[in-house]
């Protein structure tokens, strides 16, 4: 008895270790570096993968530079061109970080709730420390969560002229995770 | 007397400036940071070779690189120019005239892209890129139109201007072309590998730089039975795994939301799209492979 009990309470506990970690393939990113000069310097990738993890805070997303779709195909290219996110050599860009302010966050109940997360975005081979607002919304037990930020492109070594591209890209994340 | 010696100056100084030309066709006229771009590079279509190693732009109309060979008229015309004035001496005429005009379109185009290449790096400054011989060349040319008759001063100015109005026209006609050219549509598009799903994931598990070598911006069509989908009004994304964890994942283009909502997971599809190769995911510990703009190709 006390065998099964154990056996029954270890099962309870990995079922809510696993259960902990929201993960989503298909989070959004819409990257927009355009200016009133050149409207066309903005792409979407909706294969992002996000992961919220509801006992720690901890968010992380990763996308796929080459993923990124744009409307005009000669600024595609140069988007992955190596002057730009060289995406032959660097394929993905990330983020790994922390909701400050956890305990605002109640996931056991429908609401929205605006928090902070501060962490590091790779892009290339530069990591950078961030802090961006975020909104988390809990709808009937299902966690979504959108955040904006601005990246300074040269920080990243990505060359932005400013006149045709924004020096500042304005990122917006967003994922319905799991 | 005067005109005679006026005339004889114009003849003699064009021969200077038919010679200025021709040595500096073979000098840079630009240099893009540490990258030197004659004229005999446009000439060879080597411009292109550079454009598109240093800053991933390739040429418009690939198909028509021979016309490039026509800027070897600028040394060509400017030889004959030297043999009419110090064989026949007499004015350069027209070749003098077609030299100098093609040596100022020219450099208008070398002029504008370079300074477009601030997009790409801002440390290039046209100021600082325009070479010696770029100067040189300009003024040879000018002056070469000048001397190439004694009146005719509608023709020469019409040789003055006409490159650099047409030469300007055509590059911002051209540039503009390239920038509002929008993606074609991916049904449109010729199919370069159809595979099954799993073998494609297995190939990109086994040998990752390989496969992203081979299918990377590839038009596949992807056969397999759906194991996870997405989709809404806005947008739609499905993904077919491997046993592992491991998936491709397909990004629909809008047009096609609704179809895929129509799909269930289970259903074994055949999804066409443009491949954008694989990353590791370090949250997911798999591979994930990605395309973008896919429709689906057949449903099963």
């Amino acid at each position: 008895m006390k065998k099964s009990t154990f056996l029954f309470a270890l099962l309870m506990a990995s079922a809510g270790l696993f259960a902990q970690t929201k993960k989503t393939t298909s989070a959004t990113i819409l990257f927009d570096a355009s200016t009133p000069a050149d409207p066309v310097a903005k792409a979407e990738s909706k294969t992002v993968i996000a992961a919220l993890d509801v006992k720690t805070g901890t968010v992380a997303f990763e996308a796929a530079v080459k993923n990124f779709s744009f409307e005009n195909k000669k600024v595609e290219e140069h988007f992955n061109a190596e002057r730009w996110l060289n995406s032959e050599k660097y394929p993905k860009f990330s983020f790994k970080g922390k909701i400050d302010d956890l305990k605002k966050v109640n996931f056991n109940k429908d609401g929205t709730y605006t928090v902070s997360v501060a962490g590091d975005l790779t892009i290339k081979e530069t990591t950078k420390a961030i802090t961006a607002p975020a909104t988390i919304t809990i709808t009937a037990g299902r966690i979504s969560a959108t955040s904006d930020f601005l990246v300074n492109l040269p920080d990243f070594s990505v060359m932005a002229d400013g006149k045709k591209v924004s020096k500042e890209a304005k990122v917006t994340v967003t994922a319905n995770l799991n | 007397m005067h005109e005679q010696q006026s005339g004889r100056f114009s003849k003699y100084s064009s021969l200077l400036s038919a010679i200025a030309i021709i040595v500096c066709f073979f000098l840079p006229w630009v240099k893009w940071i540490n990258v030197p771009v004659s004229a005999r590079d446009m000439a060879t279509g080597n411009f292109y070779t550079l454009s598109e190693t240093n800053f991933a732009i390739t040429n418009p109309f690939p198909e028509m690189i021979f016309v490039n060979g026509i800027f070897w008229l600028i040394p060509a015309l400017s030889i004959v120019a030297i043999l009419i004035v110090f064989f026949r001496k007499t004015f350069a005429g027209i070749y003098g005239a077609f030299a100098g005009a093609m040596v100022l379109g020219l450099g208008v185009v070398y002029a504008l892209f370079t300074n477009e290449l601030q997009l790409f790096d801002t440390n290039i400054q046209l100021g600082n890129a325009l070479q010696p011989a770029f100067y040189v060349a300009v003024f040879s040319a000018i002056w070469l139109i000048i001397t190439s008759w004694q009146k005719k001063w509608l023709w020469k100015v019409f040789f003055l201007m006409a490159p650099l109005g047409l030469s300007y026209l055509a590059f911002n006609q051209i540039k503009e072309s390239e920038v509002s050219e929008k993606t074609a549509a991916t049904s449109t598009l010729k199919v370069a590998y159809t595979i099954d799903a799993l073998k494609l994931i297995n190939e990109f598990v086994t040998a990752d730089s390989a496969s992203n070598a081979t299918y990377r911006e590839k038009i596949m069509v992807v056969e397999g039975q759906v194991s996870e989908l997405n989709a809404s009004d806005a947008g739609a994304t499905l993904s077919m795994a491997d046993s592992t964890g491991s998936y491709v994942i397909f990004d629909f283009e809008k047009a096609d939301s609704k179809i895929v909502q129509a799909i269930k997971a289970g259903d074994r599809v055949s999804v066409k799209g443009v491949c954008s190769g694989s990353i590791y995911s370090d949250i997911l510990e798999t591979q994930t492979i990605s395309f973008k703009q896919s429709i689906i190709y057949s449903k099963k």
